[in-house]
């Protein structure tokens, strides 16, 4: 997440809608005030998995920002209702939201749950408390970072296989790493067909 | 290429997320964050009646609990995790080390790790005295919430 092609770029948050799912009331006030700050405009708040999966059922939401212990119903204040429906819109078929962006709020920031979040579908999970800052980096590493879609019979969402190779945008983390790009072209190019020698042993046999 | 049954297909995607968020005139990384942060300042103004909400929850849990039965700590877990993720968020560092602790406490009563005592009554009672006291410090390591985690 601290890659710095991700920290350079400007992420436009306006015309998307945000769906943001917790249980505490405060908590979706303070994402909603941040959210607001970044320049988003269309922002909807619930507080369990019911008012969540109307919300997503009424509207075409863009992101879902979704704490992992949200309720399941207003009454029944039971944990891990984040992860019961971030499974619920990858593996629904019929579900328009399906493929939308799932960023997994999480108190409990283990290993384990966050290895729960990623296999339940979610894209990224973030560790509460949150800040502008860790929240302002994971919507904009979503926004830049390309994945690929699985759909297998036990799993439909990102491909859980990425890693971030190389340095970004040519540039290191250190004062001493060395530009990567590519030097300036001498000659012509090769034709494909001196492209093709090259790989053609010169002796036969 | 017909997909076989039960093989995987993989796909890119690119969302209107995705597509959206790139475009230009959005406000610069920095820009953003100094916004939220000073959003995040004015919001701490409800703060103190909220979290005075949820501390009588708490001590009312608390203070009619069955020792025998852990049935209530979900309950008083759920109630400290919200200080703690709450508190954090606004930047009241110490209130939100002290909620964490009451965390752990509600946690491994829960788990049945540890036998909830007269002693550890006396110590959530302190702890909750010590968040009262301490906020709205925003100071770490200077409340002595702290000093009451330490000795946990």
């Amino acid at each position: 997440v601290n890659d710095f092609a991700v920290m350079l770029n400007a992420i436009n948050l306006e015309q998307l809608t945000f769906l943001v799912a917790d249980s505490n009331a405060y908590i979706n006030k303070l994402i909603d005030g941040m959210l607001r700050a970044f320049g988003a405009s269309k922002i909807i708040c619930t507080q369990n998995c019911e008012e969540a999966t109307t919300a997503l059922g009424e509207e075409k939401v863009d992101i879902l920002v979704c704490d992992a212990d949200l309720s399941t119903t207003a009454s029944e204040p039971m944990r891990g209702g984040g992860l019961t429906l971030t499974r619920s819109i990858r593996r629904n078929p019929e579900c328009v939201n399906r493929t939308i962006p799932i960023l997994l709020m999480t108190r409990d920031s283990r290993e384990s749950m966050v290895k729960r979040g990623r296999d339940a579908g979610a894209n990224m999970v973030i560790a509460k408390p949150l800040s502008p800052k860790s929240l302002y980096d994971r919507l904009s590493w979503i926004a830049f970072t390309t994945r690929n879609f699985v759909d297998a019979p036990n799993y439909f969402g990102p491909d859980r296989r990425f890693k971030i190779e190389g340095y970004p945008n040519g540039i290191g983390r250190r004062k001493e790493d060395k530009d990567l790009g590519v030097s300036e072209q001498v000659g012509e190019a090769l034709s494909q067909s001196d492209i093709d020698n090259l790989f053609t042993p010169v002796r036969k046999g | 290429m017909q997909k076989q049954p039960g093989a995987a297909r993989v796909f890119p995607l690119e969302t209107r997320f995705q597509n959206m968020a790139k475009r230009p005139g959005g406000l610069s990384r920095d820009r953003a964050i100094s916004r939220a942060e000073a959003a995040v300042t004015r919001m701490q103004s409800g703060f103190k009646a909220w979290f005075a909400l949820r501390l009588r929850e708490i001590g009312e849990i608390v203070s009619t609990a069955e020792y025998d039965d852990a049935a209530w700590a979900p309950e008083a877990l759920r109630l400290a995790g919200q200080i703690h993720e709450t508190a954090g968020t606004l930047g009241l560092q110490t209130t939100a080390a002290a909620a964490e602790v009451l965390c752990e406490i509600f946690s491994a009563i829960e788990a049945r790790q540890s036998r909830a005592d007269m002693h550890l009554r006396g110590r959530v009672e302190e702890l909750i005295v010590a968040c009262e006291a301490a906020w709205p410090s925003r100071r770490a390591g200077k409340a002595v919430a702290v000093a009451a985690a330490a000795e946990v």
